[in-house]
């Protein structure tokens, strides 16, 4: 294949394994999902950090959770990718619309985040190997204008640098869930960090790697 | 080789895509012409407001955009997936409707959030639309102004479990008199696993070259 078609080519496969996550995450198509990453990858997300396959394991049981009027959509949006040979650093806009039932009440969460994915080409096939979400700010709606006393967000704190996602700090503790310290939020030196990290490992000469 | 068939396979994707895009673009402007050529001759159409041959929801598209109604209605499109399987190929789309209308006096917009279901063909080299199946997963009213809606406007809003994804489209639809029609397919429910059901057993159901 010529060189702009090869690499036309792994952009959109590899923007075929996120999109697809996103599918079958909110379907509920484990199998779909898990081929998605490489056995090895890791996850750092706003309700879990470690391993992709226990995080894998969490997802199907925090699914199975979920009440007749819960759903969650993962709304992939524009992206860039950068390619080197058998690896690429993929950056993805992606909004979270999860409809939560709490204390009785319907409310729409919106995440706006994105997604720093590093993934590799293995055996012909290019699956993530690390993602990290990068939080960039969120809301909470009732789903019923005016359904909700102001008090019910009385705990909401836009203080201590994690103002981008304090509805998420919110909702999760109302629904029981704890949060990994450490997320990474947007415009922070841990996005910085994150992202010299990722260019180093893009640029790295590994002797393993093929010269395709 | 193998190189040559996932470019062969990109290439489908991006025209399967097209198809869809040139869609929404057609439905919301009202270019007719482009809009029936995104669907085959025998092709149908299943939505809220239609179900049946795709040339009557081409009609009924001018008729509302004549009628001054949806004037500013718009299919904003998210990330899909595609399944191929030689002439055929199944497309999942993430879609977003903002429409904004005048409900009882009071201006609203109203928010659906749906995963377009299509069946395309390639027939003398084109994809086309074969079937479409809306599958409408959450919705939202909105007052335009915030708190501006008159007390009670929310009180006939039902979100029992076979309703829930249509919750508000429901209830604007039997306060401008336009009910919901029985045969609509929300996200979650028996008619949606019929429905992707009917698509597999399409999608896999095809002769093999070799008996041709």
């Amino acid at each position: 294949m010529p060189t702009r078609l090869e690499l036309m080519v792994d952009e959109h496969e590899i923007r075929r394994a996120r999109t697809l996550w996103a599918f079958a995450r909110d379907l509920g198509e484990y199998d779909t999902m898990r081929d998605c990453f490489h056995p090895d990858a890791t996850v750092a997300v706003s309700w879990f950090a470690g391993p992709f396959l226990e995080f894998w394991e969490a997802t199907k049981k925090l699914r199975g959770n979920l009440k007749p009027t819960e759903r969650s959509k993962h709304w992939i949006g524009n992206y860039r990718c950068e390619v080197n040979g058998d690896r690429a650093v993929m950056e993805t806009d992606v909004l979270l619309f999860a409809r939560d039932e709490i204390e009785g009440k319907l409310f729409d969460y919106t995440a706006w985040m994105r997604f720093h994915d590093r993934a590799e080409k293995r055996q012909g096939v290019w699956r993530i190997a690390k993602w990290v979400a990068i939080y960039d700010k969120d809301r909470f709606d009732p789903v019923v204008p005016g359904s909700v006393p102001a008090s019910f967000f009385a705990g909401v704190d836009f203080s201590g640098g994690h103002d981008a996602v304090a509805f998420m700090k919110l909702r999760q503790a109302k629904l029981g869930r704890k949060m990994p310290p450490n997320l990474t939020l947007g415009n922070s030196k841990a996005e910085a960090d994150l992202k010299a990290e990722g260019a180093r490992w893009l640029a790295e000469p590994a002797p393993q790697r093929k010269a395709s | 080789m193998a190189d040559d068939a996932r470019a062969l396979r990109a290439l489908d994707e991006i025209d399967i895509c097209k198809v869809r895009l040139n869609w929404a673009y057609a439905r919301d402007k009202g270019d007719w012409e482009v809009l029936r050529a995104c669907f085959h001759p025998d092709a149908t159409a299943c939505l809220s407001w239609y179900n049946g041959p795709a040339e009557g929801f081409v009609e009924g598209s001018k008729r509302m955009l004549r009628a001054g109604k949806d004037h500013a209605g718009a299919h904003a499109f998210g990330s899909h997936r595609i399944k191929l399987n030689g002439d055929r190929a199944i497309m999942e789309s993430d879609v977003q409707y903002f429409l904004r209308d005048r409900v009882q006096g009071l201006m609203t917009d109203a928010n659906m959030q749906m995963l377009f279901y299509d069946q395309m063909e390639r027939r003398d080299g084109v994809w086309r639309i074969w079937r479409w199946t809306a599958v409408y997963n959450a919705d939202r009213v909105d007052p335009v102004v915030p708190m501006s809606e008159p007390p009670g406007f929310y009180d006939d809003v039902e979100f029992d479990k076979e309703k829930n994804g249509i919750a508000m489209m429901r209830a604007r639809g039997a306060k401008t008199g336009r009910p919901m029609s029985d045969w609509i397919v929300v996200a979650g429910t028996d008619k949606e696993r019929a429905a992707r059901a009917q698509g597999e057993r399409w999608l896999n159901d095809i002769p093999s070259p070799l008996e041709g």
